[in-house]
């Protein structure tokens, strides 16, 4: 089996303008296990570090941390390190199942039935691909976005074939901006346009896909490409009898093993990587965010497995 | 003499609660019309002015600018014994089959995975809290309370919708009987009337029980939205419980459990009565509500540490489109029949259901199960009904269509005569350690035809008779749980009040000098809308404390509201003043108001020394029958002082010891600074910062000490830096109050989400 490793180092830094008398937030910055990853190594560096700290899964299983600084500080930072394994190989789009779109949505909506959970294994994978076909909070299914989907989805046409069709239709023609420019407007502005962030064009995937009846959901993580890691958002759509099929619709292709898998939900509300309530007469905070990613020989993910789980956290010292 | 009730007609095409009434129900009817005065019209209209004065004492009557508009019936509803048991077994019934539900999609979600419930009803409705699945009680059921909205048609009773995310009204629902079994003391004495008392009596029990740590008195309180004017409705039930109220400021997440802030320290909370929207609850978990809410509140609740109820997330049983499964359901959890139906409802996102909606839409109402939008499809035109059908097409699980239920009518008392009027009836439901305990009353509630209640709701008592002999008038006399608490923000806003009262007071006496001595020389004139602002601020601020003001109070605030010369206006401040004096309790609660005003007079005091003192036209010696010094005076209420002891003195020396340096006169500086100094003395030390009001006032007293009027001549100069330092003390020492005694704090929320940035390093 190949594989790849990956260090990863996610970081935020706070710095506040006037004393903060406590924080409280939730942080999803560990990547998840599964679904051709595995976490080797985690560790949670904080400064200073929480007078309380939980973790477990939320409800889609991502690892979600609470955290509590009750102590006054001007400045925190959070640094989140991870040894990964990746085995996830993007499929030849031969070998996936070769379904009718139609009937690919007539097996969406029949998932919960005695016959339909036959396709997908286990009772928590049905209610996952029954959720995944309806409307959330940042996608709204509209009938402009029903109108964009129609284009592509001809009757009778492959499901597969017809959903990369409709991400490459999407890579060319959508300017991707940075991150950094995330806007309140939603996917709908972005769809007219012609322009949004890599959050704006897996809500628009995910949303031309669900309103044709078929499940797919949100994914955030990694991507590591030319050496540089950075933050990256896709979507994952369900192929009766072949499982949850992972494709970036920034580039128009099946995602493969350069991709991280940080936490996936309905749209990227389920998965903010950092989310917290500063106390204290401070406004505008704005944090710097930095991701680093380096790739590793097996030998040296063992060695590093090993450094980031003694490491011990400056706050913690 | 002509009966007014045997004249009463319900002229519509429906049956009418008191013309079909039956067996006890009737027998109260006629009772109450030939005892209740009710024979004529001049009785049934006293009989509704006393229910309004009643309201008016509680400053909740219906008022044209009162923030909670609440009108109340005199004629209560009246239900048959034999009728209510059979009610109370179906609403009991329906509480068990709606925790049912509850246990098992925030759990196991077996009735989705058995296709008992469609997976769309739960999973796409906006009532289902993701962050909350997994959190439990420590108790059989998770549904905690529970109101059902209940209408007669032709066929029977129905239950037209259910609230279930944070029931309301049961504090309007024991005022209401307060009020009217005062106005008909006689005929609720006679009458077999079901009393109200031991619910509320299970609902304080049960809420203790509740508490995740076994205690001999666990901390109770009830959250609510942070509001300008807090809802009577909860001040009310609050009172009852003997529970304090907070807002989401008030509560704290801390070292994993939940603390109430009180005034200068804080202390752990057990169990929340929530009557804030769960969407609202916790901006962490809950991405769309911004700050507001308790950041940390549903993890808390997740992990054990406090008991929220009704647990968040339970507003997904509020989803019309359940109502077509309850049978279903019922008969799947609890092997029965269910006995009391729903407004007939077809879910569109079953297909034949969908097309039985979209064929037959001129006779039904449509709802959005996402918005709960509802529409009345005979008032669509053609083309609109053909525009809804494709939206129900595009998205049919989030539709379903009502046949619409025409509502009973009750008597009500309008301004001529009685009128039928649909009316139903909200009951609740409170869970037992094992079934549900249904409050055998209600609150009554006009609607339109169909059973929706409109803006005009008109409340009415509900008398559920028990059929046997008249019930012992017991009110349970409530114990207090752990003594009073008060939280920091109730604190903040006594404090507030005192302020604003004697802010009210200040600008008054200036518009006066000003009215009367147009040429007093002040540097700025008040104006009208000035005093009118700082008047609407003060009644605003009174709402906010509204648990501590008497019917007097309401009354004197009541002139405040309605156009009166200014002469007026003072009288029914100081009358206020005299109020707080003498009719309130001198507690912790009396002291943060008393320090609020004692701060804002030393304030006005020496602004408008400062005022008089840079003038252009200082002039020293200052003859005493100088009009500034008459004007000065009055402004501070010392006019009688001031001839009593210092007539032929030179002025300024006179009024410096007269309103700073004076013990005994309570317009002076040295005056209140001693008083704020006992005030401070019975509040609770902060931990972390006290003693800085404490150093402030002791620093102003030490400057009042320095001043030496024998030798020294104060000069233009020296008096106003003087009065500069003062004023600075005061002003710091308003801050050290509210920053350090209320701990008020911003909040920010972390921005990541927005900032991602693309980096390598």
């Amino acid at each position: 089996m190949t594989e790849t490793f990956y260090h990863i180092r996610h970081s935020a830094l706070y710095k506040y303008p006037a004393e903060a008398r406590s924080a409280y937030g939730r942080l999803t910055i560990i990547p998840r296990d599964g679904g051709g990853q595995n976490v080797f190594a985690s560790h949670l560096l904080m400064d200073p570090w929480p007078s309380r700290e939980h973790t477990r899964p939320d409800y889609h299983r991502n690892t979600c941390t609470y955290v509590q600084f009750d102590q006054p500080h001007t400045q925190l930072q959070i640094q989140a390190e991870s040894i990964v394994r990746v085995t996830r190989r993007s499929p030849s789009v031969d070998k996936l199942p070769k379904v009718g779109w139609e009937a690919a949505a007539q097996a969406v909506r029949s998932v919960l039935t005695p016959e339909g959970m036959m396709h997908v294994g286990n009772e928590n994978a049905a209610l996952t691909v029954a959720e995944s076909r309806l409307a959330s909070p940042l996608v709204p299914l509209t009938d402009e976005l029903r109108k964009f989907a129609m284009n592509s989805f001809t009757p009778g046409a492959s499901l597969v074939e017809i959903v990369l069709d409709l991400a490459s239709r999407l890579a060319s023609s959508f300017t991707l901006m940075p991150l950094s420019q995330t806007s309140a407007d939603g996917m709908l502005t972005a769809l007219n346009r012609g322009r949004g962030t890599v959050k704006d064009l897996a809500h628009l995937f995910i949303g031309a896909l669900r309103s044709m009846g078929l499940a797919a959901r949100y994914l955030t993580g990694y991507v590591f490409s030319d050496g540089i890691g950075r933050v990256h958002s896709w979507a994952a759509l369900w192929v009766p009898t072949g499982g949850w099929v992972h494709i970036d619709p920034s580039t128009g292709n099946l995602v493969d093993h350069r991709y991280v898998v940080l936490g996936w939900g309905r749209d990227t509300w389920d998965v903010i990587p950092l989310r917290g309530v500063v106390f204290g007469d401070t406004v505008g905070i704005r944090p710097d965010v930095h991701v680093w990613m380096e790739e590793l020989s097996p030998t040296a993910a063992e060695e590093r497995a090993i450094e980031v789980r003694t490491a011990l956290s400056p706050g913690a010292v | 003499m002509p009966n007014l009730l045997a004249n009463y007609r319900a002229d519509g095409p429906n049956h009418d609660e008191l013309r079909v009434s039956q067996g006890a129900a009737k027998q109260a009817w006629e009772h109450l019309s030939t005892a209740a005065g009710l024979l004529t019209w001049d009785g049934v209209l006293a009989r509704r002015n006393d229910v309004d004065s009643i309201l008016a004492d509680q400053g909740i009557l219906r008022k044209a600018r009162h923030p909670a508009p609440w009108r109340l019936d005199p004629l209560p509803m009246m239900v048959d014994p034999v009728e209510w048991r059979w009610l109370e077994k179906g609403l009991a019934q329906r509480a068990l089959v709606f925790d049912a539900i509850l246990r098992d999609v925030y759990g196991p979600r077996k009735l989705l995975l058995d296709g008992i419930l469609p997976a769309e009803v739960v999973l796409g409705h906006p009532g289902f809290i993701r962050a909350a699945d997994g959190t439990t009680l420590n108790t059989t059921h998770q549904l905690f309370l529970t109101s059902t909205q209940l209408g007669r048609t032709t066929q029977g009773w129905v239950a037209v919708s259910d609230v279930t995310d944070m029931p309301t009204a049961l504090g309007h629902v024991m005022a209401d009987r307060r009020a009217v079994s005062d106005v008909l003391s006689h005929e609720y004495s006679t009458l077999s009337v079901h009393r109200l008392g031991p619910f509320y009596q299970t609902l304080r029990e049960r809420l203790a029980e509740l508490s995740p740590t076994p205690h001999d008195s666990p901390r109770v309180v009830m959250l609510v939205p942070a509001s300008p004017t807090p809802a009577f409705d909860h001040t009310y039930l609050a009172d009852t419980l003997a529970i304090p109220v907070v807002t989401p400021d008030d509560l704290i997440v801390a070292d994993g459990r939940l603390w109430l802030r009180t005034l200068g320290d804080a202390e752990p909370v057990d169990v929340v009565l929530r009557q804030l929207p769960s969407q609202a609850a916790d901006p962490v978990d809950l991405t769309a509500t911004g700050v507001g809410g308790v950041p940390g509140l549903i993890e808390t609740a997740h992990s054990g540490s406090v008991a929220v109820v009704n647990p968040i997330g339970a507003g997904v049983l509020e989803n019309p489109a359940l109502l077509t499964f309850l049978p279903d359901v019922c008969q799947h959890v609890l092997g029965e029949e269910l006995i009391l139906n729903s407004v007939e409802t077809y879910w569109c996102g079953e297909r034949s259901m969908g097309s039985h909606v979209i064929a037959n839409l001129e006779d039904l109402v449509v709802m959005s199960t996402v918005s709960g939008e509802r529409i009345n499809g005979w008032e669509l035109s053609t083309g609109e009904r053909a525009d809804l059908a494709t939206q129900i097409s595009a998205m049919p699980h989030t539709w379903v269509g009502q046949h619409p239920a025409t509502i009973t009518t009750s008597p009500i008392v309008e301004d001529n005569r009685l009128h039928p009027h649909p009316t139903t009836i909200y009951t609740f439901g409170l869970a037992q350690s094992q079934g549900f305990n249904i409050m055998p009353g209600g609150l009554g509630c006009t609607t339109d035809t169909y059973g929706v209640v409109t803006q005009d709701v008109l409340a009415k008592d509900v008398w559920v008779l028990t059929g046997g002999a008249p019930t012992p008038n017991i009110d349970p006399a409530i114990p207090r749980s752990r003594g009073p608490v008060l939280a920091a923000g109730s604190a903040s806003n006594l404090f507030e009040f005192g302020t604003n009262l004697e802010r009210a007071e200040g600008l008054l006496r200036l518009a006066r000098n000003h009215s009367t001595s147009p040429t007093a020389d002040m540097d700025q004139p008040v104006s009208m809308e000035e005093v009118s602002e700082a008047l609407a601020t003060l009644v605003k601020s009174a709402h906010l404390v509204r648990d501590h003001l008497t019917p007097e109070a309401w009354r004197a605030l009541g002139v405040l509201e309605n156009p009166a010369p200014i002469a007026q206006y003072l009288v029914n401040i100081i009358a206020l003043a005299g109020v707080l004096h003498e009719s309130i309790t001198h507690d912790r609660s009396w002291a943060l108001i008393m320090l609020g005003k004692r701060l804002q007079r030393c304030d006005f005091l020496l602004t408008t020394a400062i005022d008089a003192v840079d003038n252009a036209q200082w002039q020293d010696p200052l003859p005493a029958n100088s009009p500034r010094v008459g004007n000065f005076l009055r402004l501070h209420d010392s006019v009688l002082s001031f001839r009593r002891h210092n007539q032929f003195r030179a002025a300024i020396p006179s009024l410096i010891e007269l309103l700073l340096l004076s013990r005994s006169n309570p317009r002076s500086l040295a005056f209140n600074v001693h008083e704020m100094t006992m005030l401070i003395a019975t509040l609770p030390k902060h931990a972390a910062h006290g003693g800085r009001p404490e150093e402030l006032l002791k620093d102003i007293e030490e400057t009042l000490s320095g001043i030496d009027l024998g030798e020294q001549v104060l000069t233009q100069g020296s008096l106003s830096a003087l009065l500069h330092r003062l004023v600075g003390l005061i002003r710091d020492l308003f801050q050290a109050i509210r920053t350090q005694q209320f701990g008020q704090l911003g909040t920010a929320l972390w921005t990541a989400e927005a900032q991602l940035q693309q980096g390598a390093s």
